[in-house]
């Protein structure tokens, strides 16, 4: 020790006094110390049901299914109510079955023909629906809220689908089908069934449901970065599907759909501008209809959210949305948007100072590649909705 | 010695004939209670995003020795920052060889074939076990480079690292061991799932099995009650504390609980519990799976003031990570010097050793190299 520190130690008030004990003594002897009084580590109740949660891997075994039966939760129609069902796949085939508390079902038998080829694909697919109470306002942009009624809608889909993947973001194909259908009394307690308000004569196929062949055409170009939860990119689809009415002979149509989302991002893709423009439209020739409850549709948690859910339905359909998205946290996506639409009978109809509007705020709680809840509150002429979705809007 | 005389007048510590130690002995004490403790990952984020546990009363750090410098322990040895390491000595490493023995077939012993990171465990010829992981397809020598330069980093300063190699192979390296779960189909699916260069040759990082027994990871606060040797409180060891300055400047924001281990090491007829930093794939650029976020470093998972912010602001307000501009090097990942701020760095969530670092705490590396 240099006379320096030894000067000031003495200053101090330092002193090394040889019966004290070493540092090393002192840390050793709190060693031992804790040795006897040892203790396994605690773990609360909530750690422990976490890591049973994990270690029997519950979600994991929840989402593999029993026996190769799957869970499916929602997403059977909107405003079916909660669904539930499952869903098992073997060998490229895939069947499925849904019910919802308003007594909504869906069975589904997919098989997906085995192509050797990236290039080419082909599937088929059979669909049971029964939905029960189906909300109807009456048709046309000046239906009234007042008139809300319900019918069951059952339908049975035969459809096979042939295709081409020319590219990784690009799809188009053809297909054909067949579509029986069938229109009852609504099953809904808190709004009177379709035909105690609505009459066949302005309610197309109300009496008589027919049965189509259908044949269409579809393409599709898809450079999302997510599709659960895009960020970047767009989506472009645009199909045409010919309906022959096969037994009433009163109810041909066509119909075109063609939909544009892209997404702005900017500040790391923490912030977002996401635009879509939807629109449905029908043709039909002289004395020909098309069904009720075959017309495009607007309104609800899907286009136009400060309106009921199918509020306004004609023969053509055309949606504007626009969001600004901004990421609160990892985690929680909040949305500022405005939706517009519009229904009429001829696309000639439409018109700028038409567009029912909507405006709202919402809140996405997601991961990276999904939004597994969404709640948004709309605004309209007719109030406001609250809507809790597992999913995105688009 | 007159700044040791300085630091000691400043917190009072009480000197002993045997001071500065050198070396604290915790592995003394035998240990023979020790049970393995499993930390739940989500448990620990919402413990330490919501609550303040451990001491926080940002007091000196208490196992500092009287010059203000970590003795070795089993937390930390002091390497480079005690006497310059060669060239060679820094890119070796923790390495005892040249990884995986490519004499014979790896004998895969188990998989993980789920989630995000798919990897797999195999015996190779040497006897030796060695876990395997991967870069993501659109990385690729991302994550793999991170964590080996990392792990070269972190050893170099004194901690504890697993011996972690960059390996080459083939599909027709690999067999399956009869008791691994896992299918030829599954693996081929796995190694779909991950970057594989034109001539079918896998780039991987091979992680040797460590000596002893894994008795879990250790936090960040307090002590582990099953270890006698174990008796300063975590948040106030100063190798954990300072652990933000290597973890800022190699933006180790994966610093949690979770990607520690303690193992169970038995040394001259007694045992005791080493203390290993693991998992260093989200490093530098890396953010594993993916390139780095850029909010990583800059703001916890759950940040409350700024997402509070933005909330209120429809977004107009940020933080001015959102302006960084990365350099596109997919191999490299999100990596930039212009905006860091080494002060303002944080990792995933609170790390309450971390959030104690003193300024000593801070200095003591500088000081040291």
């Amino acid at each position: 020790m240099s006379g320096l520190t030894l000067s000031l130690f003495l200053l101090m008030g330092f002193q090394e006094v040889p019966d004290e004990p070493t540092r090393t003594e002192v840390l050793g002897a709190a060693r031992q110390e804790k040795a006897s009084d040892l203790k396994p580590p605690s773990r609360s109740p909530l750690e422990r049901a976490l890591n049973e949660f994990k270690e029997k891997r519950v979600l994991e075994r929840f989402q593999a299914g029993y026996k190769g039966l799957h869970p499916l939760l929602g997403g059977l129609r909107t405003g079916a109510g909660f669904g539930a069902g499952t869903s098992v796949e073997k060998d490229g085939f895939r069947v499925s079955a849904q019910v919802s508390m308003r007594g909504y079902q869906k069975y589904e038998v997919g098989y997906k023909l085995p192509i050797d080829s990236d290039l080419f694909f082909a599937d088929l697919r059979a669909t049971y629906r029964n939905f029960t109470q189906e909300r109807y306002f009456g048709t046309g942009q000046d239906s009234r809220e007042q008139n809300q009624t319900s019918y069951r809608m059952e339908d049975i889909n035969y459809v096979g689908r042939f295709g081409i993947t020319p590219a990784k973001h690009l799809k188009a194909g053809i297909l054909s089908g067949w579509l029986g259908t069938s229109v009852g009394s609504g099953t809904s307690r808190f709004v009177p069934s379709i035909e105690t308000v609505f009459s066949s004569r302005n309610t197309p196929a109300l009496a008589n449901q027919p049965d189509y062949a259908e044949v269409g055409l579809f393409f599709e170009a898809d450079y999302r970065d997510h599709p659960g939860n895009p960020r970047a990119g767009g989506r472009y689809t645009a199909s045409w599907t010919s309906f022959r009415d096969r037994n009433l002979g009163q109810y041909d149509f066509g119909r075109y759909d063609i939909e544009g989302q892209h997404y702005f991002p900017f500040f790391h893709q923490r912030r977002v501008i996401a635009v879509r423009a939807k629109t449905t439209m029908t043709q039909t020739a002289t004395g020909q209809e098309v069904p009720f409850f075959m017309q495009p549709t607007v309104g609800g948690s899907e286009d136009l959210r400060g309106f009921d859910e199918f509020r306004f339905r004609d023969r053509n359909m055309v949606v504007l949305n626009a969001e600004y998205r901004w990421e609160a946290f990892s985690g929680l996506d909040l949305a500022a948007f405005v939706d517009a639409g519009q229904v009429a009978p001829r696309v000639s109809d439409f018109h700028l100072g038409n567009f029912e509007k909507s405006y709202g705020v919402g809140f996405r709680f997601n991961t990276e590649k999904s939004v597994f809840l969404r709640v948004d509150l709309g605004f309209s002429r007719e109030g406001q909705r609250l809507l809790i979705k597992f999913g995105h809007v688009f | 010695m007159l700044p040791a005389l300085i630091l000691m007048l400043m917190f009072g510590q009480k000197f002993y004939s045997d001071d500065p130690i050198v070396r604290d002995r915790d592995n003394q004490v035998d240990v023979t209670e020790i049970k393995k403790y499993k930390l739940n990952d989500q448990y620990d984020f919402f413990k330490l995003s919501f609550s303040s546990p451990g001491d926080r009363s940002m007091g000196p750090a208490a196992n500092a020795n009287t010059l203000g410098e970590v003795p070795a322990s089993s937390w930390f040895q002091n390497r480079h920052g005690m006497s310059a390491m060669s060239l060679s000595e820094l890119t070796k490493g923790p390495n005892t060889s040249n990884g995986p023995s490519n004499e014979a077939p790896w004998v895969i012993i188990s998989a993980k074939t789920e989630g995000v990171t798919p990897g797999f465990r195999i015996l190779d010829a040497r006897g030796d076990i060695y876990f395997v992981k991967f870069d993501p397809i659109e990385n690729p020598e991302m994550s793999t480079a991170a964590e080996v330069i990392s792990t070269k980093f972190f050893y170099a300063v004194g901690y504890n690292v697993p011996e972690n190699y960059i390996t080459f192979f083939k599909r027709d390296q690999l067999q399956i061991d009869d008791k691994a779960k896992i299918s030829e189909e599954e693996l081929d699916n796995l190694l779909k799932r991950v970057y594989r260069r034109r001539d079918g040759v896998y780039r991987a990082m091979a992680s040797k099995l460590l000596d002893g027994s894994p008795v879990g990871p250790f936090q960040y606060f307090g002590t582990r009650p099953d270890d006698p040797n174990d008796i300063f409180p975590h948040e106030n060891r100063r190798e954990l504390r300072a652990l933000r300055v290597f973890a800022a400047w190699l933006n180790h924001d994966d610093s949690r609980a979770i990607n520690t281990l303690d193992m169970l090491v038995k040394e001259d007829g007694k045992r005791h519990v080493k203390h290993y930093l693991m998992d260093f794939g989200s490093t530098l650029g890396s953010g594993s799976t993916n390139p780095q976020k850029p909010r990583a470093g800059w703001e916890y998972l759950w940040d409350p003031k700024p997402a509070f912010l933005r909330m209120a602001t429809l977004g107009l307000w940020d933080r001015s990570w959102v302006h960084v501009k990365y350099p596109k090097h997919p191999s490299i990942g999100n990596f930039e010097a212009t905006y860091f701020d080494p002060e303002e760095w944080k990792p995933e969530y609170p790390n309450p050793a971390f959030l104690n670092m003193t300024n000593q705490d801070a200095y003591w590396p500088r000081r040291s190299s």
